[in-house]
C-alpha cells in the first residue's frame, strides 16, 4: 500500500461512518467514501486490527443505548435551545426590521414583492 | 451621496487592475497545479486547494515583506516579482511527470461536487443558502465603503500610509493602532491598494479566508470521521452565523484569523504528518499570529496540538502509521516552529527592537511576573455604549459564564461593526453548540482522540483569552469545533431519520438566520442604492459614507485632498477615523504635523511638508492659533469636528507685515 491510500483511508473511511448503533437501513445509495484520491482501496487490516476497545459500553447493546440516549438528550437540548432563541423579546423586531430591509432591498433590485398590510407602507 | 463631490482620477489604470486582478487567480492556480503535479499522492484534493491558498497568502506576504524592506512599496515592484514567482512555479510544476494535470483536477472536483450534491438533497438546500451568503455579502463588500471602526481606525489607515510611504512602517503618525500593531492581514489590504489602486477588494480579503475556512473545516469534519456529504453540509452551515458573514464584507482581521488557524489545524491533523504539511501549517500559523495579538492564544494552542500529534504516546489517535517515527515528528516540529516564526515574527520584533515591548504598547504580564512594561492593559474596557445595560451589570457583578451565552444567544437587535456581542445565530444556538458535548462524550467513550483533540484544539483559545469572551468576533474559531462536532454526529446517524430532521432543521435555521441577519448590518437599502446607481469610479465613498452625522464636514474634508496635493494632520478627527484624509484613490498625501511649542514653529514645519491645507481638531491650540493668524491660515470650514484651513504661503509673520 502506498502512502497516499494509508492517509486517506485512514482519514475518510472512519468506522464511525459504518457504526452498529444506528445501521444505514434505508441507504439505496452506498455509502460514499470517494471524496478523495485513493476511492476504491479497502481500510488496512492493520488499522482496524489495533482499533482499542471503547471505554465503557463494551458491550453492544449497552453501546447502543448510550448512544440513543445521547441522541435524545441532544434533540431535547436543540428544542429547548431553538425555543429559548426564538421566543426571545428581540426577535420579533428582528424579525419585522428584517422584513422591511429586504423588501425594500428587493425594491432597490426592481424585484416584485406582494405587499402586506400587517407590515404597513 | 453627493453628486457634486469632486473625481479624483485615479493612479492605477484599468489595465493594470485587471492584470493585478488575473495575477492573483495565476498564483493561486499555480500553486494548485505545482500541488496537483508534485503532491497529488501525498495530499487529497480539498488539501491541495488549500495548500495552493495557503501557499499564495505565503508568497504575496513574503515579496510585500522584501519590497517593503526595500521601501519600494509600488505596482511593478510588488506585482512583476509575483508574476516571475508564479511562472517558476508553473515551471516546476510541469516539470514533474506525475501527478494530475490541472484538468485532471477540475475534473475531479465538478465530479466530486456532484456526487455530493446528488447524494442528499438537503446538500442543495444548505449549498444554496450558503452560496446565496457568501455571494451577496462579498458583492456588498465590494460595492460599499468601509464600513467598520477598525478599518477606519488603523487596519486601512496602515495600508494607506504603506502605499504612500513605501514602507511597512512605523510611521511618524500619532497612532499606535497604526504604528504597532502585527499587520500580516493589512498586508493583504495593502497589496490589493498597491494593485488596484482603491480599498475596494480589501473589503472582502476577509471573505475569501472565510471560504478557505469553510473548506478547512470540512477537511477537519472528514479527518473526524464524518462521511463527505455530512462535512459538506456542516462546514456549509458557517456562513450562515451572522458574525462571520458580516467579517466577509469588513476590512478587519478576525476572519482571516479564523481562517488561517483552521487551516493551520486542518495541516497538522491530517494522518500522514510530514515536513510539507508542517511547512503548510506553519505559513498559516505564522499569518495568523501575525496578524493580531490575541492571535497568539490560537498559537499556543497549535504548539500544544503539535506536540500531542508528534508525541509517541498511547492516547495518540494518529499514531498507527507506519513511518511516522520520532525522528519525523522533531522534524516536523521544527519546520512548522520555523517557517511559522518566519511569517509570524516580523512585526513583533521590530516593536522589539523599537520600543523594547513586542506589542509595542501593551503591558505584558503573566503569574504576576511582567515580562514588558507597557502604557496599555490588555484588557478590553466595557462600557454601556457596547454592551446592553443588563449584561453590563452581570458583567460588573463578577459572573462572566450568563454573559458569555447571553452572546451566543443573540440577544441585540443588532452588532454594528460586529464588535457588539450579537450572537452566532441560530445554528449555532441549536445544533453547533449541544453537538460539542455530545461529540466529546461520544468520542471519549469510542476512544476516537482525533476528535477530542480536533475539538479540544478549537475551543482552547476561548479559555486562554479570558478577557474578550463577549467579543465573539474574536472567537470564531469555537465554530470550528461546532461545525466538526456536527458533522461527526450526522456520520454517526447514518441514513437514519434523525439524521434527515436534523439537517432539514440545519436548512431552516440557516435561511431564518440569513434573513434576520440582513438587518442587522447597519446599513441602509438607501446606501445601497445610491453605491449602486453610482459606478464606484465615481461613487465618492468618504463623503457619502461619512458616520460623523455631519455629512458638510466630511464633504469640507473631501475638498482638500485632491490628488498629489499633501494634507497636514494636528489630531485625529472623530473617532480617529484617521482614513478619511485620504481620498478613495489614495492619490493624496497625509502628513501628520501634531502641535508644537509655538505657534510660529508649527506654521514653519507645515510649510516645510508642502501642505496645502491642515486638519485641526476643533478649539485645539493648534486651531486657536491658526483662526487668529488670518495671513497664514484662511478657514474653510469648521464644526465640531474640526477645521480646515488652506495654508497660506509667502506671507510675513503677522508682526512683521
Amino acid at each position: 500500500m502506498n502512502k497516499s491510500d494509508e492517509n486517506c483511508q485512514s482519514e475518510f473511511t472512519s468506522d464511525e461512518t459504518t457504526l452498529d448503533v444506528a445501521p444505514d437501513r434505508n441507504s439505496e445509495i452506498p455509502p460514499d467514501h470517494s471524496d478523495e484520491t485513493a476511492m476504491s482501496v479497502l481500510c488496512p487490516e492493520e488499522l482496524v486490527a489495533q482499533k482499542g476497545k471503547p471505554l465503557i459500553g463494551q458491550n453492544k447493546k449497552f453501546r447502543s443505548f448510550i448512544f440513543s440516549l445521547l441522541v435524545i438528550v441532544y434533540i431535547f437540548t436543540a428544542i429547548a435551545s431553538g425555543y429559548w432563541y426564538l421566543s426571545r423579546p428581540v426577535r420579533k423586531d428582528q424579525i419585522d426590521k428584517a422584513y422591511v430591509w429586504w423588501t425594500a432591498i428587493a425594491g432597490v433590485y426592481h424585484i416584485p414583492v406582494p405587499k402586506d398590510e400587517r407590515w404597513g407602507d | 451621496m453627493d453628486q457634486s463631490a469632486p473625481y479624483f482620477p485615479p493612479l492605477i489604470t484599468a489595465w493594470q487592475e485587471m492584470t493585478w486582478f488575473c495575477l492573483n487567480f495565476a498564483i493561486f492556480l499555480a500553486w494548485w497545479i505545482f500541488f496537483a503535479r508534485r503532491y497529488q499522492s501525498e495530499f487529497t484534493l480539498s488539501e491541495r486547494i488549500l495548500a495552493a491558498f495557503v501557499t499564495t497568502i505565503g508568497q504575496i506576504l513574503l515579496v510585500i515583506f522584501i519590497t517593503g524592506w526595500l521601501h519600494k512599496l509600488g505596482w511593478w515592484e510588488t506585482v512583476v516579482p509575483n508574476a516571475v514567482i508564479t511562472l517558476m512555479v508553473i515551471i516546476l510544476g510541469q516539470v514533474s511527470k506525475e501527478g494530475n494535470t490541472f484538468g485532471h483536477e477540475l475534473d475531479l472536483l465538478i465530479i466530486r461536487i456532484w456526487r455530493l450534491l446528488r447524494s442528499s438533497s438537503a446538500l442543495w438546500i444548505i449549498g444554496i443558502l450558503a452560496l446565496f451568503s457568501a455571494g451577496w455579502y462579498l458583492y456588498l463588500g465590494q460595492l460599499l465603503p468601509p464600513a467598520c471602526w477598525d478599518a477606519w481606525g488603523y487596519h486601512l489607515t496602515w495600508a494607506a500610509l504603506a502605499h504612500q510611504e513605501r514602507f511597512l512602517g512605523p510611521f511618524d503618525f500619532n497612532n499606535p493602532y497604526v504604528n504597532f500593531f502585527p499587520k500580516n492581514t493589512d498586508i493583504l489590504f495593502l497589496w490589493s491598494i498597491i494593485g488596484a489602486g482603491t480599498d475596494r477588494w480589501a473589503n472582502i480579503v476577509q471573505g475569501i479566508f472565510g471560504l478557505a475556512g469553510v473548506l478547512a473545516v470540512y477537511r477537519l469534519a472528514r479527518i473526524a470521521g464524518a462521511r463527505p456529504r455530512d462535512a459538506v453540509a456542516s462546514a456549509l452551515l458557517l456562513l450562515s452565523v451572522p458574525v462571520l458573514i458580516h467579517m466577509q464584507w469588513k476590512a478587519m482581521v478576525d476572519l482571516a484569523i479564523m481562517g488561517s488557524d483552521v487551516l493551520a489545524i486542518a495541516f497538522l491533523a491530517r494522518k500522514r504528518l510530514t515536513i510539507a504539511s508542517a511547512v503548510l501549517a506553519g505559513v498559516a500559523a505564522g499569518f495568523m499570529v501575525g496578524s493580531k495579538g490575541s492571535a497568539v492564544y490560537n498559537y499556543f494552542a497549535l504548539l500544544l496540538f503539535l506536540i500531542y500529534r508528534c508525541l509517541p504516546l498511547g492516547m495518540n489517535g494518529f499514531r498507527h502509521v507506519k513511518g511516522h517515527k520520532f525522528g519525523t515528528g522533531l522534524g516536523v516540529i521544527i519546520a512548522f516552529l520555523m517557517v511559522s516564526f518566519a511569517y509570524g515574527s516580523y512585526f513583533y520584533l521590530r516593536n522589539w527592537v523599537l520600543t523594547g515591548n513586542p506589542t509595542g504598547m501593551y503591558h505584558v504580564e503573566f503569574a504576576g511576573i511582567t515580562f514588558f512594561e507597557g502604557t496599555e492593559e490588555t484588557s478590553v474596557h466595557f462600557s454601556r455604549d457596547l454592551l446592553s445595560a443588563t449584561l453590563y451589570d452581570a458583567l460588573n457583578s463578577g459572573s462572566e459564564w450568563p454573559i458569555v451565552l447571553d452572546g451566543f444567544y443573540d440577544p441585540q437587535m443588532d452588532f454594528s461593526q460586529g464588535n457588539r456581542i450579537g450572537g452566532w445565530g441560530a445554528v449555532w444556538t441549536v445544533l453547533l453548540l449541544p453537538a460539542i458535548p455530545f461529540a466529546l462524550i461520544w468520542a471519549l467513550i469510542r476512544k476516537k482522540w482525533r476528535v477530542i483533540a480536533i475539538i479540544a484544539v478549537c475551543l482552547l483559545p476561548y479559555f486562554l483569552f479570558k478577557y474578550n469572551h463577549t467579543w465573539l468576533r474574536y472567537h470564531l474559531v469555537v465554530l470550528a469545533a461546532g461545525t466538526v462536532a456536527f458533522g461527526y454526529i450526522l456520520s454517526l446517524l447514518g441514513r437514519t431519520r434523525v439524521r434527515r430532521l436534523l439537517l432539514a432543521a440545519a436548512g431552516t435555521l440557516m435561511a431564518f438566520t440569513l434573513f434576520i441577519s440582513g438587518a442587522q448590518i447597519s446599513i441602509t437599502p438607501v446606501e445601497i442604492s445610491n453605491a449602486r446607481n453610482h459606478p464606484y469610479q465615481l461613487n465618492n465613498r468618504y463623503v457619502s459614507f461619512d458616520s460623523w452625522n455631519d455629512p458638510v464636514f466630511a464633504r469640507s474634508l473631501n475638498l482638500v485632498k485632491p490628488a498629489g496635493t499633501t494634507l497636514a494632520v494636528a489630531g485625529s478627527p472623530p473617532a480617529e477615523k484617521d482614513l478619511a484624509f485620504w481620498n478613495q484613490y489614495f492619490t493624496n498625501r497625509v502628513v501628520w504635523i501634531g502641535w508644537e511649542d509655538d505657534g510660529e514653529s508649527w506654521y514653519r514645519k507645515i510649510v516645510d511638508s508642502g501642505a496645502g491645507f491642515v486638519y485641526v481638531p476643533k478649539d485645539s491650540e493648534p486651531d486657536i492659533f491658526a483662526l487668529f493668524s488670518p495671513l497664514w491660515f484662511s478657514l474653510i470650514f469648521t464644526s465640531d469636528n474640526g477645521s480646515i484651513y488652506e495654508i497660506i504661503y509667502e506671507k510675513l509673520k503677522p508682526d512683521e507685515e
